[in-house]
């Protein structure tokens, strides 16, 4: 799993992820993720280069919407593939982050995060 | 790692490790694409797998010089049948489905979504413990 922070200057952060999001893709987004979503107030992971999530992978994610939901944030994901979009369907937690599709709906999205 | 092949049907040993659960991704992956299994079949069946590997490695660990995980693939298309045998503790994912129903259904939670996964994307599963081995044996179709 390559993680690369695209944009963290702002209230809002930019996050791309290319590979597969299992055990040891998990372990490459832990501390990043986990950085960013305490402490900005949107983050955005474009998921295009996503070909693969798993139970441990989704944890992230859902933790990372957690902590940004609590200071009244917003995790967006960018562009899931339709079998990673299935993943989350599935496993129940879609309505936990906003999953958007361009990016006008990302920056979007992230405007309303990013006042002024 | 060991391997044994009968016609549409494969067999492969690994280690409980991070690393070897990497290789049995990448080993179904590409054992789908060479049977020509569909990509949306082969995609939920390395899900099932992973789930049933990591839940090895993060619970059911019992030999300190790490515990075995076998994948039995067969062909059956358009499913796919799969056999997984591990040297872990005890642990039938088909009692414990409605516990992990519970568990995922609080949205809050982070855990919990494994099982849940299995249970959606896998058919006639199969819980035996035989040998002290767990063996699980299922079916994937593409919905």
């Amino acid at each position: 799993m390559q993680v690369s922070i695209a944009d963290d200057t702002g209230p809002t952060a930019r996050v791309v992820l290319a590979g597969k999001l299992d055990i040891s893709g998990a372990d490459a987004i832990a501390l990043p993720l986990a950085t960013l979503s305490g402490s900005k107030n949107a983050v955005l992971l474009d998921m295009t280069g996503v070909t693969f999530l798993a139970s441990i992978g989704i944890r992230h994610l859902v933790s990372a919407s957690k902590a940004l939901g609590r200071r009244g944030g917003r995790l967006v994901l960018l562009n899931p593939n339709e079998m990673v979009t299935d993943v989350l369907v599935t496993s129940g937690v879609s309505g936990l982050m906003e999953i958007v599709r361009s990016e006008s709906e990302a920056a979007a999205a992230l405007k309303a995060y990013a006042p002024g | 790692m060991m391997q044994a092949q009968a016609g549409a049907a494969e067999t492969q040993a690994f280690h409980a490790s991070a690393a070897d659960i990497g290789e049995m991704d990448r080993w179904v992956e590409e054992l789908g694409a060479r049977w020509g299994i569909p990509e949306r079949t082969v995609f939920r069946a390395r899900v099932c797998i992973a789930e049933i590997a990591a839940n090895v490695l993060e619970h059911g660990a019992t030999r300190p010089d790490g515990d075995q995980i076998i994948i039995t693939l067969r062909d059956q298309a358009p499913a796919v049948e799969i056999e997984i045998a591990d040297t872990g503790k005890a642990f039938n994912p088909v009692t414990s489905a409605a516990e992990a129903d519970a568990e995922a259904d609080r949205s809050a939670t982070e855990g919990g979504r494994g099982l849940q996964l299995l249970h959606s994307y896998a058919s006639a599963i199969d819980y035996k413990r035989e040998r002290d081995r767990n063996i699980l044996l299922f079916r994937v179709l593409s919905a």
